[in-house]
């Protein structure tokens, strides 16, 4: 997947979530007004959001001066109002009859919309300036999720209808997709290709969201009784649909046993072959009492259900068997780069056994300790100051305290045998700059600082670890 | 990005949503209530028990070498990662073939990097063909990794600690070639005087004299004549060498280095080396060059043994084109620890004063000098009584053919 490709997708996506913004937006304001008439479609939002983001790319490359490129703009934009608020009113220049006529009511509504416009106007051409990454499309979809909570707050204080379920699958379905795109485009360079094999995990990972969330509100909508019925009924169902073929085949193989017999015994001059047919006979009477569900006569309901369930758990186990081949399978290949890649597991039951079992004792715990838990949480270092007096603190503990004639930088040499040599001048390197530097950390900063506090964390546990040895 | 704040909205909006059974409240506040979790879920936990390891083939090898490279990182735990990024800092003379190298912001640096997803206990390997294409010590690493949830809302980083290297040894050009028609350039190899008597050179037997040894009369050659007899041995001399290379290629320190002459400087001592073991010398080196993370300019201790070579040659390929001093004040410190007789090969691309007037004091000390000038045409200083042979262009052109041994 090329640039082009990824930036038309990443930008498509974050239009779509601003237009879903103002789309809200737009509406809420026009029904608290009281003016039904001013707010604009989804459809032209998107259209209108589009059109000047497109406009104004085209006009950001003419080569002109600045001020005939805003004079050329500026005319465009008017003309476009023009044609976009004739398109709201349905192809027909009613709106502006209506103010001419000196309807006060049109006017307002009038007036609105165009305002309405200039903003998408401002927020399109403001989008066009900069190419879409990562950080602006988080910022989209969390001032899009402010707008659809605001939204429907209003909506179950109010009347006035703006949001739906599929508004919201899309908006979440197109939104996380795009992030996913947008974060691994900011891998890439601009002359890479993103693999398309990426598509595979960024479409499991939103299915998975989405389907999550629904259950999620089929489960608090229908209540936890009526949707396990439900999934036990699909269990049942898909026991049948196993248990139909299989039974199926029971009988084509008795019938053709039948037709054997019969075919020999006539060579033969004849038999009594009634208990054959009386065979094959049962069976497919059989089967369509299993399709039929219990009936008068038939086999007992818990019986069918019994075999039902065998089915379905046995058709499961063959699945999760056939992953399980499939995910233990040591695959090699090699990449059109020359490089050769294996992928091997390092699965076993007894490991994920112990693994459970650690998850659910470090589950209480942390419920026996939530809130000694959450004091030492708020006792964590955040800045590069405090991250790193918690270091010199931590080294002060291990027997290398900083001197008081030692600069940051001396007492880094002191632990190079104690510490993580890398997470140590990481540490060191954002406190200097900090504190000489006069510059504020950056998200990315703090992230990379948090990163080599956990590091030296971890390799101190580690090391205690090894300190106790195996019987410890 | 999705703070304490939007939990409570989220969860706020699922409680209105249970107890309104309203459909959308629901939706939303699940659906918030979900990537805000998942993203602390893999903030949390998405570095345990992961472990990444780098494998060479070997570890030393020489310019044009190909090695295996197999970098191998395993995710041993129920929760997957669903992207990872590794990101390895890789030094500029190894080439990877397939491989991604890109630079790390900072001027001169490259990180070898790798996006990749791995399942829950998988364990992944890529295996590269790496080149050498230039000499030093090459250290690969730590390593940093990066990962989160697919969607970027979370991303932590980790820094592992492991570091792997490479010693790219410098070249070795033909001296036999480059020196002629001087054919014994390091002094005679048969001794004439006999000063020093090697005695596992066994030639003959004469006549006891009474300064003899006692230790030398040949018992056996005794009893066969009647008489006295002391066993004659081969005379022998050694030869030993100090090759002094500098570091320096300016005249001016604020002329800075140049990083050919510095690198034809070093194939010129490594092949004096070569040259040295080849004929059986003793020989050590001196430099005013650093070695590569460390702040201590270069030194071999002479010696014969077979080892020698890979010692000397280790050294220079862990030479770094700075210069903590000038070579004059390196070789005032070697010069009285200096063998009697032994022949200083001096291999410098610049001939400063300070560094004449050093080997002249040496040349006075009665050891013979031999100056191999690396630069480009002739030396801007001479040094009087010393032989200088000029390499520059003919190490340049066999180094640029691939000529050399």
């Amino acid at each position: 997947m090329g640039l082009l490709s990824r930036t038309v997708f990443i930008t498509g996506a974050g239009l779509f979530l601003e237009c879903c913004a103002f789309y809200l937006v737009f509406g809420m304001v026009a029904a608290l007004l009281g003016l039904p008439g001013a707010g604009l479609s989804l459809g032209l939002v998107f259209f209108a959001l589009c059109w000047v983001f497109i406009m104004s790319l085209y006009v950001q490359t003419l080569k002109f001066t600045a001020n005939l490129r805003g004079a050329l703009g500026l005319g465009a934009s008017a003309a476009s109002f023009v044609f976009l608020i004739a398109l709201d009113a349905g192809f027909s220049f009613s709106p502006f009859a209506a103010v001419a006529r000196g309807s006060t009511l049109a006017t307002f509504e009038f007036a609105f919309s165009v305002a309405f416009m200039v903003v998408l106007w401002w927020r399109g051409s403001l989008l066009a300036q900069e190419t879409m990454g990562l950080d602006g499309l988080k910022f989209s979809f969390q001032w899009g999720a402010v707008a659809l909570v605001v939204a429907l707050l209003a909506e179950g204080l109010t009347t006035f209808d703006l949001l739906n379920g599929y508004l919201i699958a899309a908006y979440f379905g197109v939104g996380l997709a795009g992030l996913a795109l947008a974060r691994f485009s900011s891998e890439l360079g601009e002359f890479q290709d993103m693999s398309l094999d990426w598509w595979a995990p960024i479409a499991g990972s939103v299915a998975g969201v989405l389907l999550l969330g629904l259950i999620a509100t089929a489960v608090g909508l229908g209540g936890l009784d009526e949707v396990l019925r439900q999934l036990l009924g699909a269990v049942g169902e898909a026991g049948g649909w196993i248990i139909q073929p299989v039974i199926l085949i029971i009988g084509i193989i008795a019938g053709l046993m039948a037709n054997l017999v019969n075919w020999i015994s006539g060579m033969f001059g004849g038999g009594d072959l009634s208990q054959f047919d009386a065979a094959v006979s049962r069976i497919e009477q059989f089967q369509q009492e299993v399709r039929q569900e219990a009936s008068d006569g038939g086999p007992p309901r818990i019986l069918i259900d019994i075999m039902k369930w065998t089915a379905f758990l046995g058709g499961l186990s063959l699945a999760g068997w056939i992953v399980y081949r499939l995910f233990r399978v040591r695959g090699g290949w090699r990449t059109p780069s020359g490089v050769e890649e294996v992928r091997e597991s390092l699965f076993s039951w007894g490991r994920v056994g112990q693994d459970m079992s650690a998850a659910w004792a470090g589950w209480w715990r942390g419920l026996a300790g939530s809130r000694a838990g959450r004091r030492e949480e708020a006792r964590q270092p955040r800045t590069p100051r405090e991250v790193y007096y918690a270091m010199v603190a931590l080294a002060g503990e291990l027997g290398q305290p900083r001197r008081e004639w030692q600069t940051p930088r001396e007492h880094q040499w002191d632990l190079q045998d104690l510490m993580p040599v890398s997470s140590v001048a990481g540490i060191v390197n954002s406190f200097q700059q900090a504190c000489y530097g006069e510059r504020e950390a950056g998200e990315e900063e703090l992230t990379s600082l948090q990163g080599d506090w956990q590091s030296i964390k971890q390799y101190l546990a580690q090391q205690e670890l090894e300190k106790e040895g195996p019987g410890g | 990005m999705f703070s304490e704040v939007w939990i409570i909205i989220a969860t706020l909006l699922v409680f209105i949503g249970l107890v309104a059974s309203h459909g959308l409240f629901l939706i939303l506040g699940s659906l918030l209530v979900i990537i805000t979790l998942a993203a602390r879920l893999w903030d949390r936990y998405a570095f345990r028990r992961v472990e990444h390891v780098r494998t060479l083939s070997r570890d030393r090898a020489f310019i044009g070498d190909s090695l295996e490279y197999t970098v191998t990182l395993a995710n041993d735990k129920l929760l997957p990662l669903i992207w990872v990024d590794i990101l390895d800092p890789f030094p500029n003379g190894l080439e990877l073939s397939g491989g991604t190298l890109r630079g790390s912001g900072l001027e001169g640096d490259r990180q070898h990097s790798i996006t990749t997803s791995l399942l829950p206990y998988q364990k992944a390997s890529w295996k590269y063909t790496m080149k050498c294409t230039s000499r030093g010590y090459h250290r690969i690493g730590p390593v940093r990794l990066r990962s989160g949830d697919i969607f970027g809302f979370s991303s932590g980083e980790t820094n592992l600690d492991g570091l792997d290297h490479v010693l790219v040894y410098p070249q070795i050009a033909n001296l036999n070639d480059l020196l002629l028609p001087i054919l014994h350039p390091l002094g005679q190899a048969r001794g004439k005087r006999p000063l020093h008597q090697d005695t596992t050179w066994f030639s003959g037997q004469r006549d006891y004299r009474p300064t003899d040894p006692m230790k030398h009369i040949h018992w056996k050659g005794t009893a066969r004549r009647g008489s006295l007899q002391t066993k004659v041995f081969d005379p022998v001399v050694s030869l030993n060498v100090l090759i002094a290379m500098n570091a320096t290629t300016s005249q001016f320190p604020w002329q800075g280095s140049n990083r050919t002459l510095f690198e034809r400087t070093v194939t010129a001592a490594a092949s004096v080396a070569n040259f040295c073991d080849e004929n059986r010398c003793s020989y050590g080196l001196v430099s005013n060059a650093v070695a590569i993370h460390s702040s201590r300019w270069l030194s071999v201790p002479m010696g014969a043994s077979p080892s020698q070579l890979a010692l000397t040659l280790e050294s220079l390929a862990r030479a770094g084109p700075y210069a903590v001093t000038s070579l004059a004040e390196v070789i005032r410190g070697e010069r009285d620890s200096l063998p009697a007789g032994a022949t200083v090969v001096l291999v410098t691309s610049v001939i400063s004063q300070s560094l004449a007037d050093e080997v002249e004091e040496i040349r006075i000390r009665g050891h013979r000098v031999l100056a191999l000038y690396a630069g480009d045409g002739a030396p801007e200083t001479g040094l009087p009584g010393v032989e200088v042979i000029q390499l520059g262009r003919t190490l340049q052109r066999q180094v640029e053919d691939g000529s050399p041994v």
